[in-house]
Formats: C-alpha cells, sequence, structure tokens
C-alpha cells in the first residue's frame, strides 16, 4: 500500500511540477501586457508553488521524498528537451549537409 | 566529310546509332522539308574516338560492377579528362571546317547552339530531358570547348542517376554533338499535339514567350499557354501570363546574363498572333503526321518566319510513375495537401526538413505521410490500404478498425511519452491572448539584420529553437501543431449539438465555429478593404488603379502627389503583411513587400464591387445569432434547461474552444510565414552577392540549389561551371512536377475518390467535396495565379488549383468557390463559411474542365458543381 501511495505521490509531484513550469511561463507568455496580466501571472505562480509547499508539507516522510522525485525529475527532464531538440536538429543537418 | 562529321541534312531518322536521337530526328525533318536551322553533327564516333585516345574504355566498363557510393566520383574522374582533354588535331579541323562552312557567306555574324545528342536520347522510353549539356551564343573560338563538355554532361551524377534508374548500360551510352546556326527569336516555345499530363488527344496546346526558348523549358518565365482544338485549330482557352524575364537572343559583348527584364509594354502582351499560332500548330501536327506519334516541339520565330528547334515523341510519364524507386507506403495528408500543390524548390525543400518530422517525407519536394510509421502505433487491426484511404478521406463508409489488445501497451507508453513532452505547451496554449505573439516581429527584425546568422540558422532561430532571451523563437510552429486541438473540439461540438438537438440545420458546428475576431488573415482582407476606401476617396488614384496593370498603376502612383495618402497607407499595410506570399511555404515566393503590385491588384478588384464586404462578415453574424436562438428555442423542452440554460452554456463554450483553436491556427501561419520570409530575405541576400562575384548568372536560380551547395559557392569550393547544369535539370524537373501534380499515393493502390465526370441533362457534373454550404449559379472564372489573375468581377465563381491566405480578398468578390485540393478544414472551406458563401473543395481538374465565362451551379450541401450547356448549345 506504501509503495502505491508513493507511485501516487510521485505522480503528483510531477503534476505540479508541470503546473509550476506553465505558471513560470506565463511571465513570458504574458511579459508584453504584464503590467496588466501581473496579477493573474503572479497569482499563478504564487497558487501553484503554495499547493506544493503546502503539499509537501502535509505529507509524511516517504511520500514527501517520492512527491519532491516527482517535482525534481519532471523539472529536469524538461530543461533536458530543448538540449536534446537541440542535438537532435544538429543531427538532422549533418544528415542532409546542411552547413 | 568522314562519318566523324556530317552535315545535318546527310542524316535520318535510322542514324540515331550514329548521330543520336536528337541529330537524328533533326536531320530526318531537315531533309523532309520542314524549316529547322542549318547545321552539322558531330558523330557518336567521334567521342569514341577521344575516349580511345584518352584511353577511358576500361574505366567505363567497370562502371557498372563498381560500388555505388564509388560511381559518381568515378563519373567525375571521367568527366574532368573528357572536358580538359585536347582533342585530336583531325578531329579539331573537321569540327572547325564544318563550323566555317555555316557560317560563311551569311553576311552576318553566326552564333551556333551546341547541343547534347546522346545515342540512348529522346527515344521514347527515356525523355533525358535537361540530363545532357546545351550552349548558346558559341562562337568558332569556343566550339571545341563546348563540344567537350557536351560529351562531359554524359557523366554528370544527375545522368548517371537518370541511367541507373532507367536502367541504361552507362558504357552502352555515346554522345554526338548537334552544331546548328542559333537562331535569334523574337518569341519561342514549345507545343504538345497530345497533352502531356492528361494523355488527351483532342487538343494541341502551345506555350509561348519572348526571347529564346530557354527560359520556357528551365521554368524561369510563365508562358503565354494556348489549348488549341486538335480538328479546326480554334483556341479553346488561352491564358496571357506576366512575363516578366526574357532570355535575349543577342548577347551584347563583355555581357554574361542572358536574362533580362521585358519592357512594360510588352508584359502582358499576347506573343503570339493568331496567324503564327496557326502556323505553330500546323507544323507540329506536321511534325506528329510525319513521326506517325505525338511530339513535344521547341520552336521559334525570327522576323516572322517558323523555325523548328526539336521535335520528340512526348513521354507521358504518370502521376503514378512519381515515387516508383522510393521504398515505403506514402499516401498526401489531405488536410496539408493545398498549402503543397507545388512540389519544394531543391533549397526550401532542404530548409523546410529540417522541421522534425516523424510522420512525414518529402518525396519529390511533395510532403507525404509515411504511412507504415502511422500505422505501427495505432491499437488498430488496419491494412495499410485502409489507413491510407482514411489519411486521404476516400471512403466514407469504411468499416469500423478492430482494435489490437497487443498494441494497446505500447500506445500506453507512447501516449504518456507525449504527454510528458508536450504537457506544458499543450497547458500553456490554453489560453493565450491575442498579443502573445508580437515580439515575434521583433525577433524577425533582429535575426534579418545579423548578417552573421545565414539561411539554415535563420530557419533554426526562427522556427525551431529558440535562445534563453527569445523564448518567443518556437512559439509559432509550436502552437499551429497544438491547435490541432480544435478537430477534438469540433467533434465535442457536434456530438453536443447533434446529442441535444438533432434536427437543427447540418451547417450548425460551422457556423457556431465561425466569427471569431483577432484573425490577422481576416484583419488583412479588412485592411484592403481600407485600401479601396482610401483609393476611392480620391478620383485621381480610383482612375489609376482601374485603368492600369498593377505594376504600372504603382509606378504611376509613386510620383503623384494625389496618390500620396494612399501610398503611405500601403507602406503600412506592407509592414504589417508584407510578408504574406502566394504560396508562402515556398521560400522562392515573392512576398507582397517585394512586389506589392499583387495588393494592387486586390484594391483593384474591391473597387470594382459595390457593397462593403462587411456585408458578407454581417450576414455570416446574422445566421450564427439566428442559429442560436433557434438552438435555444430547441433546448427549451429538455429537462432544467429554462431554468439554468446549461445545454446552451455548454453548446457555446464548446464553440468558443473551436474558435479559439481556429484562430490559433490561422494566427500562429501569419508569424511562421514571417519567420520564413526572413529566411527568404538571406536567400536573396546571398543571391546578390553570388551574381555580383558572377558564381550565379540568373536571378532565382539559387532556389535549384542545395544548401551544401551554397556554402559551396559561398566558400569558393564551387563555381557556375558546377552548378549550372545541376540547376537547368532540377529547374526542368520542377516545371514538370509541377504540371503533372503530386499522386495522392506512393506504393499503395487507393481507389479513386470520386466517379468521373458524367453528363446530366446536359450539364458536365463534376463531383467534390463540400466545405461551405449553399447553392449558387453564375459565371466561372478560373484562376491559376492570382499574382497574374488578379480580376474577379462580383458574382462571379473563383474556380482555383489551391488557395491560401493570399487568395482570401477574391473570395470577397466571389459568389461561390470550386478549389481542385482542399477539405472540410482548409483555407478555402474556412473562409467561405465566415463569408456564407457556397464552396466545394477537391474537385479534380476543375481548372481544366471548367473554363472562364462557363456558367456553373455549385452545390455547398452535396458537394457537386454542374457546367451548364451554354445558351447557344441548349
Amino acid at each position: 500500500m506504501t509503495l502505491l501511495f508513493q507511485v501516487a505521490a510521485f505522480a503528483l509531484g510531477t503534476y505540479l511540477s508541470i503546473r509550476m513550469i506553465v505558471a513560470l511561463h506565463g511571465i513570458a507568455d504574458f511579459w508584453f501586457m504584464i503590467d496588466k496580466a501581473w496579477p493573474r501571472v503572479s497569482a499563478g505562480v504564487l497558487v501553484w508553488g503554495a499547493a506544493i509547499g503546502i503539499i509537501a508539507w502535509l505529507m509524511d516522510r516517504p511520500y514527501q521524498t517520492a512527491f519532491a522525485w516527482g517535482l525534481l525529475i519532471y523539472l529536469v527532464f524538461y530543461l533536458s528537451l530543448l538540449p536534446l531538440a537541440r542535438l537532435y536538429i544538429a543531427g538532422r543537418r549533418t544528415d542532409r549537409d546542411i552547413d | 566529310m568522314t562519318s566523324l562529321v556530317l552535315s545535318l541534312d546527310a542524316v535520318g531518322a535510322g542514324d540515331a546509332g550514329l548521330v543520336g536521337g536528337k541529330g537524328a530526328n533533326l536531320g530526318e525533318l531537315l531533309r523532309n522539308g520542314f524549316p529547322v536551322p542549318p547545321g552539322f553533327v558531330v558523330c557518336a564516333a567521334a567521342y569514341a574516338r577521344f575516349l580511345e585516345i584518352l584511353d577511358l574504355g576500361a574505366e567505363l566498363r567497370q562502371l557498372d560492377s563498381a560500388p555505388p557510393g564509388e560511381i559518381v566520383q568515378r563519373c567525375a574522374l571521367i568527366r574532368e579528362r573528357l572536358e580538359n582533354g585536347d582533342l585530336p588535331g583531325e578531329l579539331a579541323e573537321l569540327i572547325l571546317a564544318a563550323h566555317g562552312r555555316l557560317i560563311e557567306n551569311r553576311g552576318r555574324p553566326i552564333v551556333c547552339a551546341v547541343r547534347s545528342s546522346a545515342t540512348a536520347e529522346d527515344l521514347g522510353a527515356a525523355s533525358f530531358a535537361g540530363q545532357h549539356g546545351t550552349y548558346y551564343y558559341v562562337d568558332a573560338a569556343q566550339l571545341l570547348k563546348k563540344v567537350r563538355q557536351c560529351w562531359g554532361s554524359l557523366w554528370s551524377p544527375e545522368a548517371v542517376s537518370y541511367r541507373a534508374t532507367h536502367g541504361i548500360d552507362h558504357a552502352s551510352v555515346a554522345m554526338a554533338v548537334v552544331v546548328q546556326e542559333m537562331i535569334a527569336s523574337e518569341v519561342s516555345g514549345v507545343s504538345f499535339t497530345a497533352n502531356p499530363v492528361s494523355g488527351s488527344r483532342d487538343e494541341v496546346i502551345i506555350e509561348s514567350s519572348w526571347g529564346m526558348g530557354a527560359a520556357i523549358v528551365d521554368g524561369r518565365v510563365t508562358p503565354d499557354s494556348y489549348v488549341l482544338e486538335r480538328t479546326d485549330l480554334r483556341v479553346r482557352t488561352q491564358r496571357v501570363a506576366d512575363k516578366r524575364l526574357m532570355v535575349s537572343a543577342r548577347l551584347e559583348a563583355g555581357q554574361s546574363a542572358r536574362l533580362e527584364e521585358v519592357p512594360n509594354a510588352m508584359r502582358r502582351r499576347e506573343s503570339l498572333t493568331p496567324d503564327l499560332l496557326r502556323t505553330v500548330a500546323q507544323w507540329s501536327l506536321k511534325c506528329e503526321l510525319h513521326f506517325g506519334k505525338p511530339q513535344d516541339v521547341e520552336w521559334a520565330i525570327c522576323e516572322e518566319r517558323f523555325y523548328l528547334l526539336q521535335s520528340r515523341p512526348i513521354t507521358v510519364m504518370g502521376r503514378e510513375d512519381i515515387g516508383r524507386d522510393i521504398k515505403g507506403k506514402y499516401v498526401l495528408f489531405k488536410p496539408l495537401v493545398e498549402n503543397f500543390t507545388d512540389p519544394f524548390t531543391p533549397l526550401a525543400g532542404n530548409l523546410l526538413m529540417l522541421i522534425p518530422s516523424l510522420l512525414f517525407r518529402s518525396i519529390h519536394g511533395w510532403i507525404y505521410v509515411d504511412v507504415e510509421a502511422v500505422r505501427r502505433p495505432l491499437p488498430f487491426k488496419v491494412s495499410v490500404e485502409a489507413l491510407a484511404d482514411h489519411l486521404y478521406s476516400i471512403s466514407k463508409d469504411a468499416p469500423a478498425w478492430k482494435v489490437s489488445i497487443s498494441k494497446l501497451p505500447a500506445l500506453l507508453v507512447l501516449g504518456f511519452m507525449f504527454f510528458l513532452v508536450n504537457a506544458v505547451l499543450l497547458l500553456r496554449t490554453r489560453n493565450l491572448p491575442d498579443g502573445a505573439l508580437d515580439s515575434y516581429r521583433t525577433l524577425c527584425e533582429k535575426v534579418g539584420a545579423d548578417p552573421s546568422i545565414g539561411p539554415a540558422d535563420a530557419m533554426v532561430r526562427l522556427l525551431l529553437l529558440p535562445k534563453l532571451r527569445d523564448p518567443v523563437a518556437n512559439m509559432p510552429l509550436l502552437l499551429n501543431l497544438s491547435a490541432v486541438r480544435y478537430m477534438s473540439r469540433m467533434r465535442v461540438l457536434r456530438r453536443l449539438v447533434r446529442g441535444w438537438a438533432p434536427d437543427v440545420r447540418a451547417d450548425a458546428e460551422a457556423i457556431l465555429g465561425s466569427g471569431s475576431e483577432g484573425v490577422l488573415s481576416a484583419e488583412m482582407g479588412r485592411g484592403i478593404w481600407a485600401l479601396a476606401i482610401e483609393a476611392n476617396r480620391n478620383a485621381r488614384v480610383r482612375d489609376i488603379l482601374l485603368a492600369q496593370p498593377p505594376e504600372r498603376a504603382l509606378a504611376e502612383l509613386r510620383p503623384t502627389t494625389d496618390a500620396q495618402d494612399f501610398l503611405h497607407r500601403l507602406d503600412g499595410f506592407l509592414a504589417k503583411n508584407g510578408h504574406r506570399a502566394i504560396k508562402e511555404w515556398e521560400l522562392r515566393s515573392p512576398r507582397w513587400e517585394e512586389n506589392p503590385a499583387m495588393v494592387l491588384g486586390m484594391v483593384r478588384n474591391y473597387l470594382l464591387i459595390e457593397a462593403a464586404p462587411s456585408i458578407h462578415e454581417q450576414k455570416a453574424a446574422d445566421a450564427r445569432a439566428a442559429l442560436i436562438d433557434d438552438l435555444r428555442a430547441r433546448l427549451q423542452p429538455l429537462p432544467l434547461e429554462r431554468a439554468f440554460g446549461l445545454r446552451l452554456r455548454l453548446i457555446l463554450f464548446a464553440a468558443e474552444r473551436v474558435r479559439y483553436f481556429q484562430k490559433m491556427r490561422e494566427n500562429s501561419r501569419f508569424y511562421y510565414i514571417m519567420g520564413l520570409g526572413v529566411v527568404r530575405k538571406k536567400v536573396l541576400r546571398i543571391e546578390g552577392e553570388l551574381l555580383r562575384q558572377g558564381k550565379l548568372k540568373c536571378k532565382d536560380d539559387i532556389f535549384f540549389l542545395r544548401v551544401n551547395e551554397l556554402a559551396g559557392l559561398q566558400a569558393g569550393r564551387l563555381g557556375w561551371p558546377d552548378v549550372e547544369d545541376r540547376i537547368r535539370e532540377r529547374r526542368i524537373e520542377h516545371i514538370r512536377l509541377c504540371k503533372m501534380g503530386p499522386p495522392k499515393a506512393i506504393g499503395i493502390k487507393l481507389p479513386e475518390k470520386y466517379a468521373p465526370a458524367t453528363q446530366l441533362e446536359g450539364a458536365t457534373l463534376l463531383q467534390g467535396q463540400p466545405a461551405s454550404p449553399g447553392a449558387y449559379e453564375g459565371r466561372a472564372r478560373v484562376i491559376l495565379d492570382p499574382s497574374i489573375d488578379v480580376e474577379l468581377t462580383p458574382g462571379e465563381v473563383l474556380v482555383a488549383p489551391y488557395t491560401d491566405p493570399a487568395w482570401t480578398p477574391l473570395f470577397l468578390t466571389a459568389g461561390a468557390a470550386v478549389v481542385e485540393v482542399g477539405s472540410y478544414l482548409s483555407h478555402a472551406g474556412t473562409v467561405a463559411r465566415e463569408f456564407g458563401m457556397p464552396c466545394v473543395v477537391d474537385v479534380a481538374e476543375a481548372t481544366q474542365k471548367i473554363r472562364t465565362g462557363d456558367r456553373i451551379a455549385v452545390d455547398g450541401n452535396l458537394g457537386s458543381v454542374r457546367i451548364l450547356p451554354r445558351l447557344a448549345d441548349a
């Protein structure tokens, strides 16, 4: 049962990581109208940040660790997408002999 | 004369082994009284003698057994030796003596055309069109070199690959060279005694343009085009093109660029008078009669005299032959077809293929779906044919696919990975405001202004990989991909509407999903309308626009004081929309900011219509409001609906989501096309440099190079002689493919989608797919290229091969639209629904079967088009 809850905590961490990244992206997405959009953007960051903090605080130790791994692993995975895409495109350029 | 060099009139049809296919054909025609320019042939035996002297025999014999990777390298060596070796004295003397006889006592300087004539060439099975060298303006000093270059062209990588594909033994092919007086043609062209695309034998097709014919064959100019009845040579259809360029027949000393601008007065003038048209057709048919097969004839007119330059059998390569050498199974992706009716040029294709596309593949410049790659992860038991049929939406009542349990786990893993990769994007793009991509324009300007960024880097930077400081960079393309969600939202909307109000009008979902605010392509249409209002305010501007063709109108408006306000507005419009173009995915397409005449043509269209375009929008808005009232009334009897109105709210919410994603799709396109515009500017800048350095000779040639060849030219590793033949061959191939159009599938046999045209009560019935409801009857206007045929009289039915946003303004003037390609979701359907006009798409060969002036009835509910009998015929 513990393992099942740990998996659930991990999945929840992953989900909240996604929501937090989306909220942070909002800063760039709404930057052109940030003077009007700042309440919405900051609310997004604060709500999802707070949700992560509160959920982590409420969890017992083993679930907390799984939750943190979920958060962290998705963040690392997401951040690695751009370098991976860069490598992939570089490969395509070589394949096609595009200088 | 010996058998090494023969006068052209001394050879005939049976001498192909001696003088090549072209030489034999020309000799045959000349000796039978056809007006072929005089000349002589350097026979294949001379080539064989030269090979012996260079001791290349053994090398050639070993070629067929050489590993594929080595063949090109070996051929390059053979070519180099042929082109640079010294001709034996006796042979050189024979050639120069024959040349001397050809040009003596002519009373004016004569230059020659030197043309390859391979012994396997023009023999029907394989055309070798453009594979071998042809040189013009050749004088005595260059003659021997050009003969050697013709021999060398037998060993170009393209010619070698062509022979390999057609199973022709390399060592068995020899090359003769035809040297003829070059006709300083005022008009030239090609004619076909049967339709080379459809195979129809009841028509003669003639294409003509000013100057030398090379420009037509290479596809550098769009020629005037005539279709004549074979029986009485009556003109069935004709299309006078805007002939901007010509290859000059006379080359001044020191001049190397042969392509020149056609004087304004001649650009839209017919290049053939009715008499000359008849002469060309008659001679072409005589060629066919002589050879007993349909002919492809090249001809020239000089001082009102007709000259026959070449006649060969039409080698019709059907669409089904395209991609025969390709392994795998591919089908065109219906929703994308309208964007890619013509194949990409090599440069554009090369750059665009940087975009990751696991499921797509470019074949001869067209984009195909790899059906096997799509089928593999699908959890259904479905054959490749059934899936291809589905992707091309052919059979409407195909049986449902059975689920394949064994594939489900793999699909779940794949779906989960897809979710992980795209979750952030999908959530980010659920509610983006309209201006989210505004900063993309600034990024484009920044990248465009940086000379250190080349076209490929610009492509990556603006469309694929963002820098941390410019996170907007790849957003247009990502938004476009994520906007595909509107399909699922549309399905939800349909379910809701049909579930709760099954009897509501058939096009209810389409009407509910239309009418978005802030769609940039619609705003572009309004911008053109605003320009028309400005033009209408000033009688002088209005008169100039209505009286002159767009190019001339622009030149006349520039110095006109009264026109300055209008021009100021035009500049403002171009600053926002100048990156748009016809066929805007293709880098070769000029953008509006380069040629604003196209925009003026559309303004002119608006000047011709009485009613404001907003009437269409109002009509659509009224239909939407009436539909919502109707829905409300139908839903009222359902439980609790009167109290809470939940069902209607849900329907309207689903419709809002459809509108949002549709708008995202249209608007993201506006921006990524802007990125492609920057890439084009980079290419044009390089082209300018290469033209100045003499590494390229003609504008527009650059698009027929590959990116690595471009880099080679820039770095000095390649020069004009290295790329000249490649460019010509690719141009010829490109134009051939453009005329033919893509086969719908490669490696798969698909059923025909619609029954062929049928006769119904005296009318010809064409079947297509309904894209916008309603019925309309009116006069057809066939428009192939909106940059040339910009006039559409209000109320005419637009008949087009495809449409994209550049066509939008024409929809405002049209009464209905008929389009050869596309689907319900294509641009034509979307715009037609917005404007509340009937539209039928996917009508095969509509632009050929319907002629301008025909009375046609368009039924947008049934997806049918009837060509009504002319009143006189009825």
